[in-house]
């Protein structure tokens, strides 16, 4: 359980949440640079403090493209970055996160209960893993 | 010393980036072996999946390797033009090779440095 909380934000329509240490930044919007000819999950490029970050592609959550995007939260794993795009983001007390529902594949670690109800939590290295980026 | 580069014009306002070392010549449209070359060289456009403008004067770029390319347009690097090299991972790239290694960002600029012998 992390100690600083969790970040709850909605991607594409959904709502997600992961945890908060793993965030290095959150900033408006800005359209990543497209990069031809690459991997289906990347959106684009941004260049933020001197590394070039790949953004995952708007939806590749769900499956499903929104095209709302208000903000872009950076992730920081093992050393490698990762933008996340979304909108509304709060913040969310620890709290025990309780099993996935079974017909929710993905990267999750679990579900977390929040005013706005039961919402999945990320796991960054399961995504990592699924992107190719280990 | 950061080596100087060669901006390749694709797309409609896309740049990759050479070092101009890798670069043995530029051939413009109306140059006499320009036709002849052409014939046999590589679209950028066609590599990338991106439109042509057809605004762009059209260059056929003679690498050290031996690869023969085509680009809308080619400039040198300005002596005042400062840029820095980003690397890019190739995983970015899935199971494609990866045709880019990074890019390179400056004053309002931004060119994908290309991985020349992916590009084929």
């Amino acid at each position: 359980m992390p100690d600083s909380g969790y970040l709850v934000f909605s991607s594409a329509g959904r709502t997600v949440a992961l945890p908060a240490e793993s965030v290095r930044t959150i900033q408006g919007w800005t359209s990543p640079k497209a990069l031809p000819r690459c991997a289906p999950w990347v959106e684009g490029i941004l260049v933020g403090q001197g590394e070039a970050v790949p953004v995952l592609r708007d939806g590749h959550l769900w499956g499903v493209r929104s095209g709302t995007a208000e903000i872009i939260v950076v992730v920081l794993r093992e050393g490698r970055n990762l933008a996340l795009l979304g909108k509304d983001p709060q913040m969310a007390s620890s709290g025990p996160l309780s099993p996935m529902e079974k017909d929710l594949d993905g990267p999750w670690s679990g579900m977390l209960w929040d005013s706005s109800g039961e919402v999945p939590c990320l796991d960054l290295g399961k995504l990592y893993m699924t992107l190719g980026l280990h | 010393m950061s080596p100087a580069w060669v901006f390749l014009l694709v797309g409609t306002g896309e740049e990759l980036a050479v070092p101009h070392t890798s670069i043995y010549r530029i051939l413009h449209r109306g140059a006499p072996e320009f036709s002849a070359y052409a014939a046999g060289a590589l679209d950028l456009n066609d590599f990338l999946g991106l439109p042509g403008d057809p605004s762009c004067p059209g260059v056929v770029v003679l690498l050290a390797s031996g690869q023969i390319w085509m680009a809308g347009n080619a400039v040198m690097q300005g002596a005042g033009d400062q840029v820095s090299y980003l690397a890019l991972r190739p995983e970015l790239f899935a199971n494609a090779r990866p045709w880019c290694r990074g890019v390179l960002v400056g004053k309002g600029r931004w060119a994908f440095v290309v991985e020349e012998a992916a590009v084929a």
